[in-house]
């Protein structure tokens, strides 16, 4: 479903990814692991079609991101690093907006929009502005809003940072749900807990190269390892900007 | 680009700004309160002016002209009647106004001659000469009256036999003041259109950064042009909405206020608004486009902000530069002086430019469009959007 193939991308002096190549099938998780500036983030940039590579393929559901942005994204439910809210508009009135732009309307949208507020809990504050929501309030809408049009592929930018034991868990679950109906995920996170509780592959991405890519099984066996989070400092050969 | 898209996009921009509803009370508030103010200054000054009409006019004879009497009453002077002779009254009080009407008057009339009448005044001093001068228009206002009535009762009709209307403008008096005063309303309701539109264009383009909306959204399958257009679409309409309502109070307590005392001719009906909407609507989508642009230089409400405060004063170049009679016709290809010039125009009954309505449009839809599609292309620009 996601296909990165020999991806590289250079900002001025830095090389921010060199040859970064990876692939996630329907109905999986893929953790996309890495310290602090490891080039995650730019390489889900390179996904959503914000960023171009300067070489290689970023390609959704067959369709090359770079050539046909717009085809590629109808695909795509995307949940950026920050969560972007309307302060002013309620979670069903982004994912109305969010809905028609991917293209439901009138009973259609409205019924993915019944489907996705119970699912995430939004229930009490549908109506309401989200102006004063708490972290984990608004990474349901933003989740919700990634959700609403069923997307083949899900892409999250550090879903879990700053959110609450129960959040977390709803965010878990959430993934877990759209594994089940087919979805592929990919998530980028430095947390080392997160990725081996609910991942089926792990990317680890250090200095804009990929150094691992399977199951973490694997990488404890390549590493020869104990831990995961031991295994994870070998693979990156740092200690930085990771987290149990 | 779908309209379908645009609509999303305007939809959303709509409610989000309507929601916002300190910012619109604000605009809203200067839209009302600055030709509010204006007109209030004219009021104080017909009010000055009917004072000044408050003078006692010594009325000889008045008896004998029971049907000029009305008519100076019902413009509000007030009639002292008097048998004293003219010069008589003067020698007493120097200041006077004194009208007189022979004896003969009534006879000269019913013959259909012309009636004689005389005012008496000494016009070196400023106050009896201001009130005299006044007298002598509404007496002759009257006499129009009469002449036409004679015309209509020859089977003449009284249009014909006036070849000539001469109106006094003078710029010295109270009624230049006025026009002065009703000439500076336009820049007023320019002002709107910049104020009305300004806080839309901060939050649909800096806001979005600001509260890194922006990258999600323009992960979503909606072209960079479509979301640019639909923010500059909503900013425009709130700007014009703004200008539509300050020239509407304008126009309804211009029609509350007699502009007639002051010699000023104003009087708005339909057509004139719909012109004065119709010249300021091309302006909105560029000063829209404007504000779009330079509001997306920006990272932060506050730092738009800046820019769209400073955008605010380029109608203050209206106060040093304006198309004149003597300007090229293509003076009107500069937005802004063009309306300004225009509506000028139509506030004062005086035609328009010929080419000028042509010009202008073409200069603000060419205009529009082309920042319009840079603003889109910004968009697009990944060293834009991720500040590199």
């Amino acid at each position: 479903m996601i296909q990165i193939e020999n991806v590289s991308k250079r900002f001025g002096a830095l090389q921010a990814l060199s040859e970064v190549s990876f692939r996630v099938q329907a109905g999986s998780i893929t953790a996309l692991l890495g310290p602090n500036g490891a080039g995650k983030s730019t390489c889900l940039r390179i996904l959503y079609g914000l960023l171009s590579p300067d070489h290689g393929i970023a390609s959704i559901a067959g369709i090359d991101v770079a050539r046909a942005p717009l085809a590629a994204r109808r695909h795509l439910g995307v949940v950026t690093d920050e969560f972007g809210l309307y302060e002013r508009l309620s979670p069903r009135e982004h994912l109305r907006y969010y809905g028609r732009m991917h293209g439901l309307r009138g009973p259609l949208l409205e019924q993915a929009i019944g489907r996705v507020i119970p699912e995430l809990g939004l229930g009490a504050e549908a109506d309401r502005p989200c102006k004063g929501f708490s972290a984990g309030q608004r990474i349901k809408v933003a989740l919700a809003r990634a959700l609403l049009h069923e997307p083949a592929v899900l892409v999250l930018d550090e879903p879990t940072r700053g959110l609450d034991v129960m959040s977390t868990r709803a965010v878990r679950e959430a993934l877990e749900r759209a594994r089940a109906r087919g979805t592929a995920v990919l998530l980028s996170t430095h947390m080392m807990q997160e990725a081996a509780l609910m991942c089926d592959q792990v990317v680890v991405l250090a200095a804009g190269r990929v150094r691992f890519a399977g199951d973490t099984a694997a990488l404890l066996q390549q590493t020869g390892r104990a831990q995961l989070e031991q295994a994870f400092i070998e693979m990156i050969g740092s200690d930085e900007g990771i987290a149990a | 680009m779908k309209p379908d898209a645009l609509w999303i996009v305007v939809s959303k921009e709509l409610l989000d700004a309507l929601r916002d509803r300190r910012s619109i009370v604000a605009g809203l508030l200067f839209a009302v309160l600055g030709p509010l103010a204006l007109l209030a200054a004219l009021k104080a000054m017909i009010a000055s002016e009917q004072e000044a009409g408050g003078q006692a006019l010594h009325l000889v004879g008045a008896a004998r002209a029971p049907g000029l009497a009305n008519h100076l009453r019902s413009a509000g002077v007030s009639l002292l009647a008097s048998e004293e002779s003219p010069e008589r009254l003067l020698a007493r009080m120097p200041g006077a106004v004194v009208l007189a009407v022979p004896p003969g008057a009534p006879v000269e009339l019913a013959r259909g001659r012309a009636a004689r009448i005389e005012l008496w005044a000494d016009m070196s001093d400023a106050e009896a000469g201001r009130q005299a001068r006044r007298i002598q228009g509404l007496v002759a206002a009257y006499g129009v009256q009469l002449s036409e009535q004679r015309l209509l009762g020859a089977g003449v009709a009284p249009a014909a036999a006036t070849a000539l209307a001469l109106e006094l403008r003078d710029m010295g008096n109270a009624g230049g003041k006025a026009a002065l005063v009703l000439g500076a309303l336009p820049v007023f309701w320019l002002l709107a259109m910049f104020i009305g539109g300004s806080h839309v264009a901060q939050d649909a383009t800096a806001g979005e950064r600001e509260r890194r909306s922006l990258e999600s959204l323009l992960a979503q399958p909606l072209s960079t042009g479509a979301l640019f257009s639909g923010k500059w679409l909503t900013v425009s309409l709130f700007g014009y909405a703004s200008s539509a309502l300050a020239v509407l109070v304008s126009v309804l307590v211009l029609e509350q206020l007699p502009l007639y005392e002051l010699g000023v001719a104003f009087a708005p009906d339909a057509a004139m608004l719909c012109a004065i909407l119709l010249v300021l609507l091309p302006l909105a989508f560029l000063v829209g486009a404007v504000q779009c642009v330079a509001a997306l230089r920006a990272r932060t409400h506050k730092e738009a902000q800046i820019y769209l405060n400073l955008l605010q004063l380029a109608p203050m170049v209206l106060v040093v530069e304006q198309i004149g009679k003597a300007s090229p016709p293509a003076a009107h290809l500069l937005p802004l002086l063009s309306q300004h010039a225009q509506l000028g125009a139509l506030l004062s009954g005086q035609p328009i430019a010929p080419l000028a309505p042509v010009l202008a449009v073409s200069a603000c839809v060419a205009g529009a469009a082309f920042l319009v599609w840079a603003g889109s292309r910004r968009l697009a620009s990944e060293r834009f959007v991720f500040g590199l």
